[in-house]
């Protein structure tokens, strides 16, 4: 091989790295911000107390608008025609040894009466929760009654399935990729109610404190006596 | 890591017939595609798995209720497949049917007839070897390795799923 064609394939070979440099080092990923915010959905119940009847009415409601700021208040979301993958996971708190998450499935346990979306048992604790979107709110509303005794929990859960849309946009980008952290259900304004029963029927025992880092308070323990 | 157990025990043909199949067919395919079998077993073992650990892993965090958020919804979609619901374009992949397997009770609304319980994860691992190409050769393995152990609600199960 002559030096020419050294020097040539050499110059090739710079043109090739120099241009893989400027790949690497492109503004197209500074163009575009990448969000990742948290959301909290308001659940409802109805009566809020502890021990409940055979035959009682629990009066479920949901309803919350389109657009959400997120926990933080830094920015709103846009969330149209969205999939929440809203779900409840009801049951019994019948083992010591066992966390919330362990203790066995009892959603038979409910008749559910939807009247609007609706709550449709999938499994031994779990149900869908279907929300009717209106065009500017996502609804819930229906009742569950007792049919038998225990002590059992409903947990009101959501899997955010996608990116959503941000509304009120940092300037300054091409692209706006609305992302969506971990996220959860906030039942009766996140208040903590009946929660000295995850650790007097199971292994869980929750900080709810301020400064604990867990934000989910997505659950309504509760007792079903004669 | 379920792909990963899966692959030490299938070994470098059925992996890279594995591989072929997804990029010729731009992703799963369809439940009518040839060699989907080997995708609904194995990507079922994958979502399975991943659940079952998942589930194991945030439960053990019995103080924090993000955890237990998180551990119930997994539990969640394990049960909630619904193998009728052709809306979901992976329907056909029987995601729930290994944990069917091992649990108890579901609600007839889900359509799957879920009587089956006595199974465990490692029986269902078995029975994903090399020579398991299909989800009835899976059900076909499975009862044979575990003499016929509820044969008549596995037959349920899997006829239930759609196969």
């Amino acid at each position: 091989m002559g030096t020419s064609k050294i020097t040539k394939k050499a110059g090739q070979i710079a043109q090739l790295l120099f241009s893989l440099m400027l790949a690497s080092f492109s503004c197209a990923d500074e163009d575009t911000l990448y969000l990742s915010k948290e959301f909290q959905l308001p659940v409802e119940v109805m009566p809020k107390k502890e021990i409940y009847k055979v035959g009682d009415t629990i009066i479920v409601n949901i309803n919350f608008s389109k657009i959400l700021s997120d926990r933080e208040n830094t920015i709103t979301y846009l969330f149209e025609e969205y999939d929440f993958g809203t779900s409840v996971r009801i049951v019994e708190l019948i083992d010591k040894s066992l966390p919330l998450g362990g203790q066995p499935g009892a959603i038979e346990s409910f008749q559910f009466i939807n009247q609007i979306g609706g709550i449709y048992p999938f499994g031994s604790g779990g149900g869908e929760l279907e929300l009717v979107f209106t065009g500017e709110n996502y609804v819930f509303s229906g009742k569950m009654i007792v049919k038998r005794l225990g002590v059992f929990n409903i947990s009101f859960l959501c899997d955010f399935s996608k990116p959503a849309i941000a509304v009120d946009t940092p300037s300054g980008y091409k692209n706006i990729v609305a992302g969506v952290g971990p996220s959860f259900t906030l039942v009766n304004s996140g208040i903590p109610f009946n929660y000295h029963l995850f650790p007097k029927y199971t292994a869980s025992q929750f900080d709810t404190s301020d400064n604990s880092g867990s934000q989910a308070r997505s659950f309504f323990p509760f007792v079903v006596e004669e | 890591m379920a792909h990963n157990t899966h692959y030490t025990l299938v070994g470098n043909n059925y992996w890279a017939d594995y591989i072929s199949y997804i990029v010729s067919n731009g992703g799963y395919g369809f439940k009518n595609s040839l060699g989907s079998g080997r995708i609904a077993v194995a990507e079922a073992w994958g979502a399975y798995i991943g659940g079952l650990y998942g589930s194991m892993y945030y439960g053990s965090f019995t103080g924090n209720s993000n955890a237990q958020f998180v551990y119930n919804n997994l539990l969640n979609n394990l049960e909630s497949q619904k193998p009728s619901d052709t809306s979901n374009s992976n329907y056909w992949i029987p995601k729930g049917l290994y944990y069917d397997l091992t649990d108890t009770g579901e609600p007839s609304s889900t359509g799957v007839v879920d009587n089956a319980n006595l199974y465990t994860p490692a029986m269902i691992f078995q029975s994903l070897n090399s020579g398991v190409l299909t989800v009835g050769q899976f059900k076909t393995d499975l009862l044979a390795r575990q003499n016929n152990l509820q044969s008549t609600q596995v037959n349920q199960l899997v006829q239930s799923y759609g196969y």
